[in-house]
């Protein structure tokens, strides 16, 4: 059962990939060039999937949204590890008032939606694909501190960091040493689940104009344009959102499954 | 004794956030390259009149006076002026917040209308098709962008089924039956999601009973496993569904807004995203600061409420704090 998960998971995250990868070298048609007398096709050959209300084959648009939620997602969530990471292992390290001051900041960010943060820039600089990377990404530091603090708290309990403290090793040696290696599936897992989080967020951006603007396709605002032909065609609002749900379901499944796997305390007696 | 001085600590962390939070938005708009004045006038503006413009909303002041006396303002109500009206941000908030405060109660109440039933029946079921379908389907919820479920349900019900209003909202005082028509759409999609994420704990809440000794004995006394549930069971998932929630406060009022963009509601969201796209940046700051104060008062709130519903939270405050 839980093993299914984990493959489905896998499965689904690797689709997301492939597409994205060949995305980037080809895709059926051009996924920016407007061709007046092909508006609104419904699903058939060669449009695999119908024709946008700008004549652009939907199918090679969603191939493009993948890349962009895939680049939008690595980028977030590697900025929320590179900085939560070390923060909550300094905070589950240190204790005392580095670990309160460290934490009440990161209870302060978490009170912060990630799109409250790309509104506030948005404002300022104007939507695009950047101002979402950062507001998803500082939005999700506090995430990573929190695991990694968790983590730390637990590793700095165990004998062999008394061993290790006992024979000498700096607190940086224990850092990487010990707490890094041990916590690394953790954040794993948690990085997982993130990406599952900042492509609902991205999506959500977008979808608001908040992110990536038009022309370039994203799955958010393919289903902005797509709300505008609900009456007659509706089907091209199924698509993009299918793609989104079944992206986001693959990277959960894969966080839920790698923290199964990972902790043999849940693995379920068969 | 003990409890007061918990509730003291716990009102401390909300001053104390709330300040992070405001230094936060603060420093975001002011401190980030960018003028604001320049934001705010476009980038074809003559030098001069930003330079006026600056002097105008003392943007010359150095940074520590600006930022007191902008916190200043919010402390009497003061979240500043639209630069493009010249209304206050309070006058442009007031009549847009009952809006989002009715999507956001209704999606709470719909939320937890579904998930409890559908997790108690996912805890009991849990190794037969009815609990693993409920598991899945919440599986599947989470994954669903709102504002897709949103569209989803227009297609059914307004576009294919013709019985709801696709989008706009009426006012409860104009004609309260088309007020709660046109709610029924936003509050419905937001119930649904907020559902999916809530399935699991209230699952793993009674999951947990189930393995009570209390449980057992009044299944032996021939109480039927619903009653026995419901009963001693509420309880004890109330706990973990409050914690819950007070997390949720913020995803809730984020999907209300994004749920508002889609059914075209005029509350919080519509406004924030008009200014944001007019780059009116004094109503953005101002009204976000509004909505983090909301999100940090409710789960300030929810914490509390959480120290006084469960004698046991108290009592073990008061032992660790004794023994400490």
């Amino acid at each position: 059962m839980k093993r299914a998960q984990l493959i489905t998971g896998l499965v689904l995250v690797a689709a997301v990939v492939v597409t994205a990868v060949v995305a980037v070298f080809w895709t059926p048609f051009d996924p920016l060039r407007v061709v007046a007398g092909q508006r609104l096709l419904a699903p058939g050959w060669p449009h695999v999937l119908g024709t946008d209300g700008f004549g652009i084959d939907i199918a090679s648009r969603l191939m493009v949204g993948a890349r962009t939620i895939l680049l939008v997602g690595i980028i977030s969530v590697g900025v929320a590890a590179v900085v939560g990471v070390p923060l909550g292992m300094l905070a589950g390290q240190a204790g005392g008032w580095v670990d309160e001051v460290v934490m009440r900041v990161s209870d302060v960010v978490y009170a912060f939606p990630a799109l409250l943060l790309a509104m506030l820039l948005a404002a300022i600089y104007g939507g695009s694909t950047v101002t979402a990377m950062v507001a998803i990404g500082v939005a999700s530091i506090p995430a990573f501190a929190r695991v990694a603090r968790a983590g730390a708290l637990q590793v700095m309990a165990s004998d062999f960091v008394l061993a290790a403290k006992s024979s000498g090793t700096s607190r940086w040696g224990v850092a990487r040493r010990h707490v890094l290696p041990n916590i690394a599936p953790l954040i794993g897992v948690q990085a997982s689940v993130g990406f599952a989080m900042a492509i609902l967020a991205e999506a959500a951006l977008s979808y608001l104009g908040l992110a990536t603007p038009r022309p370039n396709p994203t799955w958010g605002n393919m289903l902005r344009d797509a709300q505008n032909f609900l009456f007659v065609a509706p089907l091209q609002a199924l698509w993009p959102g299918l793609a989104i749900a079944l992206a986001v379901l693959g990277f959960n499944l894969l966080g839920d499954g790698l923290r199964d796997y990972l902790d043999p305390r849940l693995r379920e007696v068969p | 004794m003990h409890l007061a001085l918990r509730i003291a600590r716990r009102t401390g962390v909300f001053v104390v956030s709330l300040l992070g939070a405001s230094l936060l938005i603060f420093l975001l708009t002011n401190a980030l390259p960018g003028d604001v004045a320049q934001v705010l006038l476009g980038t074809d503006a003559t030098p001069e009149a930003v330079a006026q413009l600056r002097a105008q909303l003392g943007l010359d002041r150095p940074l520590p006076v600006q930022y007191f006396s902008w916190l200043g303002g919010i402390l009497v109500g003061d979240f500043g002026s639209s630069h493009l009206s010249g209304l206050p941000v309070l006058t442009l908030l007031a009549p847009r917040i009952a809006v989002t405060l009715w999507l956001v109660l209704f999606g709470m109440i719909g939320s937890l209308l579904i998930a409890v039933p559908a997790g108690m029946v996912a805890a009991l079921k849990r190794r037969s098709w009815p609990g693993f379908t409920i598991s899945a389907a919440a599986q599947l919820g989470m994954a669903v962008p709102v504002f897709w479920g949103g569209i989803l349900l227009v297609l059914v019900f307004a576009v294919w089924l013709h019985w709801l209003p696709a989008n706009g909202y009426v006012s409860l005082a104009t004609n309260p039956a088309q007020w709660a028509a046109h709610l029924v759409l936003p509050s419905l999609t937001l119930a649904l999601v907020q559902a999916a994420v809530l399935i699991r704990y209230v699952r793993s809440a009674f999951i947990e009973v189930l393995n009570e000794d209390y449980y057992r004995t009044a299944r032996s006394i021939g109480w039927t496993p619903m009653r026995a549930l419901f009963r001693h069971g509420i309880r004890n998932a109330s706990i973990s569904l409050v914690t819950v929630l007070g997390l949720q406060v913020s995803t809730v009022l984020v999907g209300a807004i994004v749920v508002e963009s889609v059914f075209t509601l005029p509350g919080l969201g519509s406004l924030l995203l008009t200014a944001v796209n007019q780059r009116d940046l004094l109503v953005v700051q101002g009204t976000v600061m509004f909505l983090v104060l909301a999100v940090l008062a409710i789960s300030a709130l929810v914490d509390l409420s959480y120290l006084l519903i469960d004698p046991r939270q108290a009592a073990a405050s008061e032992q660790g704090e004794g023994s400490a």
